[in-house]
């Protein structure tokens, strides 16, 4: 805190600090009555984050699995092999698809460039939308 | 000790404790009243001001560092309060001739000489504040009612030290020029 110069300042013999304005009376309570409403906002927001959170969290999994896959040993070292083990006991067996029958089907000529016009218009009603909803703002 | 006791009031809200935050507000309320007021120049919008000033406080509480000044942050909020709500409303131009010729009749409202002239002074400040920038009205509320040095108005408004030297200067000028007009109107009235 200072008060530079304040002989050669003639606004300082107009304004000090004692001259201040006051809040009116009730003001507190006023504040206070419109934080009561709060505490909704702030559990909306609370949960917001939580959720927030989960795809972080799962991209920390992947990743962590990623590069488990590249750390862990390769080869027939003990807590490998006994993982494998009960792997194997569970006996999963993974479904298989038979791909060759993709090769039967022949899709009609106009379907790509249907598509291709889907996509066109649906980023152009999406920059109409940005647009207007600028606009209105 | 002050800031001591913003960070105790701080953390109980934060805690749970929201009625610690009435604390915080009687404690403030004056001198963030005083700035939104300095700056719209106006009651009405003055005490909206300081209201959506405070709740922006409330909810952003969380986010304050412990380690900076409560009383800076709170300022810094109702600066960037009131200079958007002056902005986002209609200019209003004061000329020479609305400050009223008979304002140094507050002795007929039965109050002493002193306060008069105090009154007097207060009314001629609030004048010269509304013919100057929003900014300038910010920065000479800090400045003088605040006493705050030029790093802290710094850190108030994000303007450099420099700049806030160069531009309290010209507005101490403007205000002067103003309350000298003025003050040769009060005497023509008089004579």
């Amino acid at each position: 805190m200072n008060k530079l110069e304040n002989n050669k300042d003639p606004l300082s013999t107009f304004i000090n600090s004692e001259m201040i304005e006051k809040a009116p009376d009730g003001f507190t309570s006023k504040v206070m009555a419109a934080i009561e409403v709060e505490p909704r906002h702030a559990q909306i927001s609370h949960v917001k984050s939580e959720r927030s959170l989960v795809p972080y969290a799962f991209a920390g999994f992947i990743i962590i699995l990623m590069i488990s896959s590249f750390l862990l040993p390769k080869g027939n070292d003990p807590l490998t092999s006994i993982v494998l083990n009960l792997i194997k006991r569970l006996e999963i067996t993974l479904p298989s698809f038979d791909f060759s029958r993709l090769d039967l089907i022949t899709l009609p000529g106009w379907i790509p460039y249907m598509i291709a016009g889907i996509v066109i218009l649906s980023v152009f009603d999406r920059a109409l939308y940005g647009l207007f909803h600028r606009r209105e703002k | 000790m002050e800031r001591k006791d913003d960070i105790l009031y701080i953390e109980q809200v934060l805690s749970g404790k929201i009625n610690a935050f009435s604390y915080i507000v009687d404690r403030h309320k004056n001198r963030a009243y005083n700035l939104a007021f300095r700056i719209c120049g106006n009651h009405e919008e003055a005490e909206e001001i300081a209201q959506d000033a405070f709740m922006k406080v409330y909810r952003s509480l969380s986010g304050f560092k412990m380690k900076s000044s409560f009383a800076t942050w709170l300022y810094r909020i109702v600066y960037n309060t009131a200079i958007s709500h002056v902005r986002s409303r209609k200019i209003r131009v004061l000329s020479l001739e609305d400050f009223p010729a008979d304002a140094t009749d507050f002795l007929s409202a039965g109050i002493s000489e002193e306060e008069a002239d105090r009154d007097y002074r207060n009314s001629l400040v609030n004048f010269a504040l509304q013919k100057i920038t929003e900014e300038e009205r910010g920065l000479i509320s800090l400045y003088y009612y605040d006493e705050m040095s030029t790093d802290e108005i710094s850190d108030v408004t994000g303007i450099s030290r420099s700049n806030i030297k160069v531009k309290l200067f010209r507005a101490r000028q403007k205000m002067i020029e103003i309350i000298e007009k003025v003050e040769k109107k009060k005497l023509i009235y008089h004579e």
